[in-house]
């Protein structure tokens, strides 16, 4: 039984590697010409973190076996608010320092809208579901409130490296990207607040009674979501050099449906990073061979909706058979 | 095979009896030669039953002996591999469970199917109004219906009212009387008696017997020894698939029940520790002052000794478990408790780890285990404090601890990092022991330590708690299993209506007299 649940789980890593090849694969043969190129995968390595971001937050609520349906609009928030602080000091002509407090700021309210979230789930006990969509809008609406609606501009050139640099040739997002899915497979394996969110996700009642402190575990989780969406609101309005309340707000489902795709158990309990990072990785070739080949990109979320109900088709009725 | 002649005795004994006692003996089923194979396990081999009409007759045998396969073979469920099934006289190879209900076969489930959120009249009605092919709900008759039911088995239940507004008995009368309105000729009843308190195990028994008498036959599915002896008129014992008894209650020599069970003599050495005098005894781990909750217990004081195994009694619903789970940082009390004779502040469950106090619950899957997690992770999720660094751990050092505690409790699993569900009910009975065990307790506090758990693993388990005892753990051990609370524990501490009536060393009280107890418990509650 050991073995079938462990070939499970590899066999999940072991399908997602496969899919991950095959779009490879397919697309290097279908665009050999515009998809080997350095330019081309530079271009996903730019788009790329900014989703993946979003999908570490989803994925680690998810594996508490709760849902964080908040975590664009917490992105969206920070993003803002990073603008306007950079805006207030001085805009382009700014020195380079300002960026500091613009990101530390950025990042405490991703802490504090997390905490919101905790305070609701954990302190209340509402449903992750209905907190987190509730405080999705709250989010969203006071991004709205602060930039009046209209998109935040022109920042210190030091802020649109962030976005738009890169070191020894990588694109700077990307390092930071796989550094935060290291983090997290770290923190999975290794720490003990990891263990306990793997136990509280399979069986909050157990880990009650097994000493577990339950609201503990969700206040870690859900500040680390908050923090971690956060990072991906100031990667965005870097890239773009422009903070708009609207931006990428279809990100938070698509981050979702990455997680689970990667192999994360929404009835929590279970996870890899590196599932996560396989799976936005073969979205992400599919998403760029896709423009290469001058798809329709209504296609290409048929072709995502598609492949996602494939892989949960499958691995339900492969669960059925064991 | 030994055992093939004294059976063939036993029923032929059987047969002398019932004629003499002049029971109509008309065959309502009979079960001939059934066998049934999962997957490349037996569950029965070649197994043989006969039900007359009006008999009440109790099926035995520990987890996995085929006692729900020729339950769910016998109402359609399953399909036989081989044997035939005949009911009234009609012969099936292959019975569906549209043709055992028209054949009058009634189960009565431990969870009674019954829909929560309809009345009472709906719930017993539905069935019958669902086979009448109306289209339109008559109310009126629902409720005639439902009150002849309810006549049949002489119960008053408020029709109206909403069947998860009331008590699991009251739920289990539903059922029964959907099942008698529905024509019943033999009602089979899934351990029937688990979650009832005394008073209403009393009634059930009525109920039974007035169905007897209507020619209703029985079959009682059970785990407890006293009740099978009070209800049956002939008792069955399964195991390993085979049948392995089939006697006449009233011959039927009850110290030998384990042993048909299990296939082996389990010896019963009950727990000696004499508390030592007031000079010489020191110190309690454990005293309790003066504790109450509120709805719930009132004034609890007792001392809780090293060594000693101290059993709290009482019916369902006396705050059993919630002074269990008071001393466990569950819920707010009033009064004090003092370790090892310092008052300790317990409000969390945190806390009381810190006192060194494990607590393990009633309810096995639900509070106790991380079915899907491997053994690994269940055994060590208290612990986990005490491997590698303050916030990291490494895996290896958890599997090691883990393997201890497997060898240590002699779990039989296939290794540490197989998921906990694939152990039976007495192994994960132990691994929620060893979660508390690697913790390092000096209390332990376990609440029903064996339900839901078969003989030959309980008697292991009871010896499992008697050893860590004897080792300087103090224990609680609570529980309404008479016979459990007797071998197991030093002193009995019995509970009514949230308060402790009496306190007596287990030598000094027999299972009547505690059964007498706790009867009494319930007649002044009323």
């Amino acid at each position: 039984m050991t073995k079938i649940l462990y070939s499970l789980k590899t066999m999940h890593l072991a399908r997602l590697l496969l899919i991950f090849l095959t779009t490879l694969i397919l697309i290097s043969v279908l665009a050999p010409s515009s998809f080997l190129t350095g330019a081309s995968f530079r271009s996903m390595a730019v788009q790329m973190p900014e989703l993946g971001f979003l999908s570490i937050a989803a994925a680690m609520v998810l594996i508490s076996g709760g849902i964080d349906l908040s975590v664009t609009g917490v992105a969206i928030m920070s993003g803002v608010l990073a603008a306007l602080i950079m805006k207030m000091l001085g805009g382009t002509e700014a020195s380079s320092t300002v960026i500091i407090p613009a990101i530390l700021a950025a990042l405490g309210i991703g802490c504090l809208c997390g905490l919101l979230n905790a305070v609701l789930v954990a302190g209340l006990g509402l449903a992750p579901m209905l907190a987190t969509l509730g405080t999705s809008n709250l989010f969203t609406g006071l991004g709205i409130v602060l930039s009046k609606g209209s998109a935040v501009t022109g920042f210190p050139s030091a802020f649109q490296m962030i976005g738009n640099g890169s070191f020894l040739g990588i694109p700077i997002p990307m390092i930071l990207f796989l550094l935060a899915i290291s983090g997290m497979a770290f923190i999975l394996r290794r720490t003990k607040y990891g263990f306990r969110l793997f136990m509280y996700g399979t069986n909050p009642t157990a880990s009650f009674f097994s000493g577990v402190n339950n609201t503990r575990v969700l206040f870690i989780t859900y500040t680390i979501s908050g923090i971690v969406s956060s990072i991906a609101g100031i990667l965005m309005v870097s890239r773009i050099n422009t903070a708009k309340a609207d931006y990428g707000s279809s990100y938070g489902l698509q981050a979702l449906l990455i997680a689970v795709l990667g192999g994360i158990d929404p009835s929590g309990g279970s996870g890899r990073a590196i599932g996560l990072l396989l799976s936005i990785v073969t979205l992400q070739i599919i998403s760029s061979g896709f423009n290469l080949m001058h798809i329709n990109a209504f296609i290409k979320d048929l072709t995502w909706g598609l492949l996602l109900l494939l892989i949960m088709v499958w691995n339900y009725a492969r669960q059925r058979k064991e | 095979m030994k055992l093939l002649p004294l059976q063939a005795a036993a029923s032929d004994n059987y047969l002398l009896h019932g004629r003499l006692k002049g029971y109509a003996m008309d065959t309502l089923l009979e079960v001939k030669g059934i066998s049934k194979t999962f997957g490349g396990v037996k569950a029965l081999q070649d197994v043989d039953l006969r039900v007359e009409k009006g008999q009440t007759c109790c099926m035995m045998g520990e987890n996995g002996s085929g006692k729900s396969t020729l339950i769910k073979i016998i109402s359609g469920v399953y399909s036989p591999d081989k044997g035939e099934i005949i009911l009234n006289g009609h012969t099936y190879k292959k019975l569906t469970p549209a043709e055992a209900i028209r054949e009058g076969v009634q189960i009565i489930y431990q969870d009674f199917s019954i829909f929560p959120n309809l009345s009472v009249a709906e719930n017993i009605a539905f069935p019958v109004l669902e086979n009448s092919g109306a289209r339109l709900l008559d109310r009126q008759k629902m409720r005639t219906i439902a009150k002849e039911a309810l006549d049949r088995i002489e119960v008053t239940l408020p029709l109206d009212r909403m069947v998860e507004q009331l008590p699991v008995a009251g739920k289990q009368i539903v059922a029964i009387a959907r099942g008698i309105i529905q024509n019943a000729k033999l009602l089979i009843m899934d351990e029937p008696t688990t979650a009832l308190t005394y008073r209403e195990i009393e009634a059930l028994y009525r109920i039974i017997d007035g169905l007897r008498k209507q020619g209703v036959a029985v079959i009682f599915v059970s785990h407890k020894l006293e009740e099978v002896f009070k209800i049956s008129e002939r008792i069955v014992i399964l195991r390993n698939g085979r049948k392995v008894l089939d006697s006449d209650a009233g011959t039927f020599d009850r110290t030998k029940t384990a042993y048909y069970m299990t296939g082996r003599e389990i010896p019963v050495v009950p727990y000696d520790f004499i508390l030592p005098d007031n000079n010489s005894r020191g110190d309690p781990i454990l005293r309790v002052n003066g504790l109450s909750m509120k709805d719930a217990f009132t004034d609890i004081s007792f001392s809780l000794y090293p060594k000693e195994i101290l059993g709290i009694t009482g019916q369902l619903g006396c705050g059993r478990t919630e002074l269990a789970k008071a001393l466990f940082g569950i819920g707010r009390h009033t009064g004090s408790i003092e370790v090892n004779g310092v008052p300790a502040q317990i409000d969390s469950i945190q806390d009381t780890r810190r006192y060194g106090i494990g607590y393990v619950p009633e309810d096995r899957l639900a509070e106790g285990l991380f079915l899907v997690k491997p053994l690994t992770d269940n055994i060590t999720v208290s612990s986990i404090d005490k491997y590698g660094s303050r916030r990291l751990y490494h895996r290896k050092e958890l599997i090691t601890a883990a393997d201890h505690w497997l060898k240590e409790l002699e779990i039989t699993a296939a290794g540490a990092e197989e998921p906990a569900s694939t152990l039976s009910g007495g192994n994960q009975q132990r691994i929620v022991l060893a979660k508390w065990l690697a913790t390092d307790p000096q209390i332990l506090i376990l609440n029903c330590p064996t339900v839901g758990v078969d003989i030959g693993s309980k008697n292991q388990i009871h010896e499992i708690i008697k050893d860590l005892a004897r080792r300087g753990i103090g224990i609680i051990v609570i529980s309404d299993d008479i016979a459990e609370i007797l071998t197991v524990c030093s002193r009995i501490l019995v509970m009514k209506n949230g308060k402790i009536t009496r306190e007596v060393d287990s030598v000094r009280i027999t299972a009547d007299e505690l059964e007498q107890e706790l009867i009494s418990a319930a007649d002044e509650e009323t």
